[in-house]
């Protein structure tokens, strides 16, 4: 997900975190399979990247971005 | 009976807290500002209420969730109100979902529909009332709507209980039949033992359900909640016409690649500008000049009845040069008070966080350590403990040590007499420049910290962005109102009986004689052992910088307030008219300045680091890191700046 641009549609395929605890927190703030996701603003520097998610705005650095897989709609 | 409030960070658990029992807990538009539980009445009953910290779900992840979490499994309330952000439905509703797994009695409180209407969807709480089988009533804590409606459903226990099936049959299976292998009564506990697996029945459970699902245990629990939350969701959500939301407006210039830092830094110089520079130049000459008056009022007065000289000495050259010299900073104070109000409640702060992360990140620290070192300019205290949201450990620590590096509002004092004495055409740009050497210092022992102390690097950063507000009139006000009132009542306490010593210390001999030589005093023979730590910053043998500059541990305010009262004067720049004050140059000033906001903090401020680190020795180690930093820093200054200047 990290090869997203921004205003890019996708829709998450998987998500596999080597921190477990990561892993949970983003199952449990709605960053799971079949959701769809938009990338909505980058920050100044690039980096992290706030994407659009079941109504609500998440923050989320480029490395965690990195271990969700998607599959682009638009 | 017993009722605890909860709900997502940033969703307006405390407001309706404070609308429901009448107090005033502090609020702000970013997640992490309850970080304690309060307990408070609702008005006009005799129901108990707590206000814990918000969380996303009950899996604690920093240490402020786990008072959430403890609080619903071992005190079992006897209601639990679910405050719901109605623009996150579906995020709310996940820990909704954890309350029902517990076993507990719900009631929803849905909050910001009116942000939802404005977005142009409809929700009908009826509907999702019916679909979860629990009460559900539209809230706002502004305008009072639902309010007199939801303390009625509470005192008349006229809450619906949920017997909803969260999950398919086949997992509800599983978790009840390790609820009775296990001898556990809810359906959260038994998921958690899951989760873990450290029991044969749940490694044996476990495998089973990894093994039909082809799913990871964690992802498929989400899953489940998540799709039995979408499917009431769609029931109960109705979008009317799809709206470009005002925040992504704004965002275009607030984070824009190119204007966003800009910007801050604008917004930063005109915080300081604005009330050191403007309001500073203008208030606090006619406050001094007023206390001047006053304070030679009295010495007549007194004279005229033939007060004892010593008296007269203590009030005026004691008691009112200590308070006075302290109080001619609170018009600056109110206005930096302020405009961090209006920022803290317009949702910038997270802004803040996201912009500077990856910088942070170099550093040792994530963006989220921003947050208390904003918070930290008016007062450490609470910016230390605002650390908690910060969910690794090192991170956390690192930002509780360098949190009392951002000049607070006590420190504010030191800065603007000398700046005004010794800068008096660029004072603004002198304070902010300050400010920015202060981030520099935090980022630079960021870096000494990480590579020497805590040499971990992993770290993540999960973060909710708030939408904008429009700050409230009325608690940026109340919030201004009460740090004034902080800052006053501890100038009429802390600041008065510590006047009262300086003026016995450096009136009086060992011997205890009334005596005029001030280089004979008390106070001067203890200053003389301290003296020479500050020769490197001031380039001067001179005790009463020293006995000063060490007084600021009971409170930053107190180094001016002592200055004064040594120099016999109610404040301002008179102080560097004495004596003892007149070597300081602008350099040793600058780098007085400097070595007074980053030496060790007050007394309550170290306090507070010791209730975050949990440790006698690591508040040890960082009260003297602090300290040597700062003697080493504005030695370096002192010593740069002399050179520089006899080139």
């Amino acid at each position: 997900m990290s090869n997203l641009k921004n205003g890019n549609i996708a829709e998450i395929v998987g998500v596999c975190c080597k921190n477990l605890l990561v892993q949970k927190r983003l199952f449990e703030m709605g960053v799971i399979v079949g959701t769809k996701v938009q990338i909505k603003k980058i920050a100044p520097l690039g980096d992290p990247v706030v994407i659009g998610i079941r109504d609500y705005e998440l923050c989320l650095r480029k490395n965690e971005l990195k271990n969700i897989d998607v599959r682009v709609l638009k | 009976m017993k009722v605890a409030l909860i709900g997502n960070p940033n969703s307006g658990k405390t407001s309706l807290f404070n609308k429901l029992t009448g107090l005033n807990q502090k609020i702000g538009n970013w997640p992490g500002v309850t970080i304690e539980k309060k307990e408070g009445k609702i008005l006009k009953t005799d129901i108990e209420i707590v206000d814990l910290p918000g969380v996303y779900s009950l899996t604690p992840y920093s240490a402020e969730e786990i008072v959430s979490r403890d609080y619903l499994i071992n005190e079992k309330p006897d209601l639990v109100i679910n405050v719901v952000d109605s623009t996150a439905l579906e995020r709310s509703l996940f820990l909704t979902t954890q309350l029902l797994d517990l076993g507990l009695d719900v009631v929803l409180s849905l909050n910001m529909t009116d942000l939802l209407k404005k977005k142009g969807i409809s929700l009908d709480e009826e509907i999702l009332s019916k679909k979860l089988g629990v009460s559900a009533i539209k809230v706002s804590a502004k305008s009072g709507q639902g309010v007199a409606e939801l303390v009625k459903l509470i005192s008349l226990h006229h809450w619906k209980k949920s017997n909803v099936e969260i999950y398919s049959k086949f997992i509800q299976r599983e978790i009840d039949s390790l609820k009775k292998e296990e001898n556990i009564n809810n359906n959260f506990l038994s998921l958690e033992c899951l989760s873990l697996a450290q029991t044969p029945n749940a490694i044996r459970a476990k495998k089973v359900i990894e093994k039909v699902f082809k799913f990871e245990f964690e992802q498929l629990i989400a899953n489940e909640k998540y799709s039995f939350i979408s499917a009431v969701k769609k029931d109960c959500v109705k979008y009317e016409k799809e709206q470009k939301s005002a925040s992504d407006r704004l965002d275009k210039i607030f984070l824009n690649k190119y204007l966003a830092i800009p910007i801050f830094v604008l917004i930063m110089t005109f915080v300081y500008v604005l009330s050191i520079g403007v309001v500073g130049e203008f208030c606090s000459g006619f406050l001094e000049n007023l206390f001047d008056k006053f304070s030679s009022f009295v010495v007549n007065f007194l004279e005229k009845y033939g007060t004892k000289k010593w008296l007269v000495s203590l009030l005026v050259n004691g008691i009112i040069a200590g308070v006075c010299s302290v109080l001619t900073f609170v018009p600056e104070l109110i206005t930096i008070f302020l405009c961090m109000s209006i920022l803290e409640s317009t949702g910038y702060m997270s802004r803040i966080s996201l912009m500077f992360d990856r910088l942070f990140r170099k550093f040792g620290l994530s963006g989220k350590s921003l947050v208390p070192f904003i918070v930290g300019t008016a007062c450490s205290v609470p910016a230390i403990s605002s650390t908690r949201t910060i969910e690794n450990n090192d991170e956390r620590i690192i930002s509780t040590v360098l949190t009392p590096f951002v000049p607070c509002s006590a420190k504010l004092p030191i800065i603007s007499l000398f700046v005004g004495a010794f800068f008096p055409t660029c004072s603004g740009l002198v304070t902010a420049s300050l400010y920015f050497f202060a981030i520099a210092v935090i980022l630079i022992s960021g870096v000494i910290l990480r590579k020497f102390v805590f040499k971990n690097k992993t770290s993540s950063f999960v973060l909710e962005l708030p939408e904008y507000k429009t700050p409230s009139a009325k608690y940026v006000t109340r919030d201004v109102f009460d740090k004034t009132k902080d800052f006053i009542s501890r100038v009429g306490t802390i600041i008065v009986f510590c006047s009262i010593l300086v003026w016995f210390l450096s009136s009086f001999n060992f011997k205890f004689q009334y005596i005029n030589d001030i280089q004979n005093s008390i106070l001067a023979k203890v200053g003389n052992l301290f003296a020479w730590f500050f020769y490197p910053i001031i380039g001067e043998w001179n005790w009463a910088v020293s006995v000063s500059a060490i007084q600021g541990l009971v409170a930053k305010e107190q180094v001016v307030s002592s200055m004064s009262v040594i120099a016999g004067v109610s404040g301002g720049k008179n102080i560097f008219s004495s004596v003892i004050f007149s070597g300081f140059s602008k350099i040793s000033a600058y780098a007085f300045v400097v070595f007074n906001l980053f030496s060790a903090p007050c007394i309550s401020a170290i306090g507070a680091m010791k209730n975050e680190l949990k440790s006698k020795k690591k508040t040890m180690f960082a009260v003297l890191f602090q300290i040597g930093f700062a003697w080493i820093v504005s030695s370096l200054i002192f010593l740069l700046g002399s050179f520089i200047g006899g080139l």
